[in-house]
């Protein structure tokens, strides 16, 4: 893919930083004894704050991760920006703005593993992601709708909500989706929430006919309602992402430390340990698609 | 963190005065109202942001003068220091031999202006994990009675003791959480402290507030998005624009945006605040058909009751990230014998208008840059003919994964002319306007995640146009011309100060303090500062001498968006320091 070019500027800009880095190699990491891990910060069911303390999958995935590798886990906080691009400055190869010491995490999860994004150009043709290292897919996500089929009724596709109400987070996929197919129709039908806990809140009040989010949020907030809901991809087949691999990144001048995760990972999707984790936190657990068939 | 320190020499400078003074007299006076309004004519302070609550810039000094600049000297140098450098967007504010002034991560500083040394320095305490846009920059303080009065970034309003620096009041402006911030200098208008609020995405609505200057106590509310109920002394006030949904589409309106993050200025003529909005939310205009009011416009608002007087769009359905926030400033002209109350401002879109500050109602428009491509021109109302050809996709014509056309668009996103304040001189009756000449490909991103989640986004590089990028440029608000133009290879981010002394003060990236012919755009004077200046320069007369302040410190917006334009800053180095000049007597 890389043009000599290309890959002759990439070193050059690897030499550069690596000279001011402060994320940690392999071997800083294991003989310090901890290892700093990013999550996104309020970020139900995958990592948040209970009250026993940081709680989730990504939370479980990180212990056990460190537990394999003798460490103990330190949580490094994301507040999430704009994109993921901003998220992997913030966690891994930069730090934070308002950070004067400019701290940096060694590993960072949630990452959605996508080999377009991470070879992804720039509008000069220049590589946008070369300073991180994008490894080790561990679950797969997708879009989903959680209905209310006493509003719904046996109507799959998405004219219903022509009629019934469907809540979107604010500037989401799905925000884009259903506010721009049919011709722009069910617009006025859609009600933004700042999560899809505040849709499901409305969908067990009565007011809505669905609510569209990330499956793994729908099906835990969800099992924390009484009622009886129904979660299903119909009607967002036209979606162009509709399910994406999720992964982690590292500074991409510590490969060495992200092949020790990796192994970790393979191990234990291959044990079971992953899908336990899934299922402590009511979700189904699907591999990413590099361990279909 | 907050640290106090009084200097030996100023309280001994202070006794002597408060001895040779009659009894009861301070040697620090308050700031009343009336010195506010006067604020322009007074020479031997400065005592808004803006030079007055017009924001004409423009002083009526002319001790320098194009014959005398060149002799002008720094006369002291004050550094932030610490390690938190970043973007100085600060004017700073002077009063009774105190200067007061403004620093990134919401630091403020009081200090001497003879000497320059430090009085006293407050510094915010910022929870973790604040996420301001952009950059940790502050444009300046206000000051009224003995309170010295900022906004911090996570979109708190702290009143200052003016002489001890100490919390008087503190009040929160919103959520940091829900995404407001505060980097705008506030205004004072009859007694209240009135603002804006930061925040353009997360669903933030933009809101102007008035509060008791002496108290924080919350007087009106107004927000900026049609549909929302407005606040009087905590009773309903009407819903701004009358009622929800005229311009916008399904609920969008709850989360318009439209956030007035520069703050604005106060006419005492017609007795009205002018403030600006942002852009309307989402960013991507094919979800929400209509012109999404009160988005990218200029609000006239009665002081007393809160109400919008009337209203300026300059780009409805913005489509392009033009937020509408630039600063509209009162001036008269004369025409046909006839005295024009007019107010101008030059627009992120790159067009000039002129309206009828009474009404509001369009006098003339003009772009003051070149190869503008999103409109074709103005029509009789002001309102922007727009180039269908240049309209970026709609990303759901990405849902294929491709990465669709690539649009090229003039001005970029950074806008022909940014936050950065113009001058208008009363002696050349000509605007001094920082503009930058660039523009952008656009395009969808259908390769894109946003927390975990798969994600439509929408990518931009800007490019120049020209081998320059900054300009600064004369316009005459009658006939649209410009008289002359000075260019700067890098993008202008300062604001500007005009004087009765025939010149024209700004800053540029590059470090330097240029001072030039007013009515020529000769430079007449250049002083290097060592780091790039994004600030706004003032000029103030003490002890019968003019003396001349602008903080030094590169960073702001433009250092956060790469390309070409990294090519001409790449190498600037930060700062933060208050450089003080003077003209020496003899």
């Amino acid at each position: 893919m890389l043009t000599g070019q290309v890959l002759w500027l990439l070193l050059v800009l690897l030499a550069g930083f690596s000279t001011t880095a402060q994320a940690r190699s392999y071997d800083d990491v294991i003989a310090s004894g901890y290892l700093d891990i990013a999550v996104y910060r309020e970020f139900p069911p995958y990592s948040f704050m209970d009250s026993d303390g940081p709680a989730g999958i990504d939370i479980e995935i990180g212990k056990l991760i460190a537990a394999d590798l003798k460490l103990e886990p330190r949580w490094f906080w994301l507040t999430a920006d704009e994109n993921l691009e901003d998220d992997l400055r913030n966690a891994i190869w930069k730090g934070q703005i308002l950070d004067p010491e400019k701290k940096k995490a060694d590993l960072m999860l949630r990452v959605p593993y996508d080999r377009k994004f991470s070879y992804a150009v720039d509008g000069y043709g220049l590589p946008k992601n070369e300073l991180v290292h994008m490894f080790a897919p561990y679950q797969r996500e997708s879009w989903a709708l959680a209905r209310n089929l006493e509003k719904t009724g046996d109507v799959r596709n998405l004219a219903i909500f022509r009629y019934e109400k469907v809540a979107v987070e604010i500037d989401s996929l799905p925000d884009f989706f259903l506010g721009s197919t049919l011709g722009g129709r069910l617009r006025d039908n859609l009600v933004h929430v700042l999560d899809v806990y505040a849709g499901l809140e409305q969908l067990e009040a009565g007011t809505l006919g669905a609510v569209a989010g990330m499956r793994g949020q729908l099906q835990w907030g969800l099992s924390r309602l009484a009622g009886q809901y129904d979660l299903s991809a119909d009607g967002l087949q036209a979606m162009s992402l509709r399910a994406w691999d999720i992964g982690m990144a590292v500074k991409s001048d510590y490969r060495q430390f992200s092949y020790a995760v990796e192994a970790i990972v393979e191990k234990r999707i291959a044990d079971g340990s992953i899908t336990a984790i899934f299922q402590q936190y009511q979700l189904s657990y699907e591999q990413p698609s590099i361990y279909a068939d | 963190m907050k640290s106090l320190s009084l200097s030996g020499g100023l309280l001994a400078s202070a006794i002597t005065l408060a001895i040779s003074l009659p009894l009861g007299m301070s040697a620090q006076a308050n700031v009343t109202d009336k010195d506010i309004l006067n604020d322009q004519e007074t020479v031997d302070d400065v005592v808004s942001y803006g030079i007055g609550p017009r924001g004409q810039r423009y002083s009526p000094l002319k001790k320098l003068n194009t014959k005398t600049v060149k002799k002008m000297h720094p006369a002291w140098a004050f550094s932030f220091g610490g390690e938190k450098q970043r973007g100085q967007e600060s004017q700073p504010l002077v009063k009774d031999g105190v200067m007061y002034v403004t620093a990134s991560y919401s630091r403020i500083y009081a200090v001497d202006t003879v000497t320059g040394e430090e009085l006293w320095q407050y510094e915010a305490r910022l929870p973790d994990g604040i996420m301001p846009c952009c950059d940790v920059i502050n444009r300046g303080a206000a000051l009224y009675e003995d309170l010295v009065i900022f906004g911090t970034l996570d979109a708190k309003l702290v009143a200052l003791d003016s002489k001890t620096g100490k919390v008087r009041w503190r009040k929160t402006m919103g959520s940091y959480k829900a995404g407001y911030s505060s980097t705008a200098a506030p205004m004072i208008v009859k007694g209240m402290v009135v603002t804006g609020v930061s925040g353009g995405e997360f669903g933030v609505v933009g809101k102007v507030e008035a509060r008791d200057a002496k108290t924080g106590k919350l007087i009106w509310t107004r927000p900026t998005v049609e549909g929302h109920m407005g606040y009087l002394n905590g009773e309903e006030n009407g819903i701004t624009g009358g009622a929800a949904n005229q311009t916008w589409t399904g609920d969008l309106w709850k989360t318009g945006g439209a956030a007035t993050w520069l703050g604005g200025t106060y006419d005492p003529d017609t007795d009205l605040i002018f403030m600006g909005t942002g852009n309307p939310s989402p960013w991507n205009s094919h979800l929400r058909p209509g012109d999404n009011l009160y988005s990218s416009s200029r609000l006239a608002i009665d002081p007393d009751t809160g109400k919008i007087v009337w209203h300026f769009q300059t780009t409805p359905h913005d489509g392009w990230d033009f937020d509408g926030v630039n600063e509209v400033i009162a001036f008269d002209y004369k025409e046909k014998g006839k005295t024009v109350k007019a107010a101008a401002t030059a627009d992120r879109n790159g067009y000039f208008y002129v309206l009828d500050r009474t009404d509001g109602k369009f006098i003339r428009g003009f772009p003051f840059i070149s190869n503008i491509t999103w409109a074709k021109g103005l029509d009789e109302n002001g309102r922007p003919i727009i180039n269908e050809a240049s309209l970026p996709g709609n990303p759901a014509d990405s849902e294929d994964g491709s990465k669709g056309t690539t649009v090229f668009s003039v001005p970029s996103f950074l806008g022909g002319k940014n936050w950065m304040p113009m001058a208008y001189s009363q002696k050349t009756e000509l605007f001094y306007v920082p503009s930058n000449e660039w523009g952008m490909d656009i395009w969808n991103e259908p390769v894109s995640y946003k927390k975990g989640a798969a994600y439509l986004g929408s990518g931009f590089t800007i490019k120049p146009i020209f081998d320059h990028i900054g300009s600064l440029k004369a316009i005459n608000p009658k006939t649209g011309e410009i008289e002359w133009e000075f260019k700067n290879d890098a993008p202008l981010w300062g604001g500007v100060l005009a004087t009765a002394g025939n010149l024209v003060f700004f800053g540029n990236p590059e470090g330097y303090l240029l001072g030039l012919n007013a009515k020529t755009g000769e430079v007449e004077y250049k002083f290097n500062t060592g780091s790039g200046i994004v600030g706004s320069p003032i000029t103030w007369e003490q002890d019968g001498e003019q003396y001349l302040s602008v903080v030094s410190g590169w960073g702001g917006a433009v250092p956060l968006w790469g390309g070409e334009v990294a090519k001409k800053i790449k190498n600037l180095n930060q700062g933060g320091t208050v450089w003080t000049f003077k003209l020496p007597k003899s």
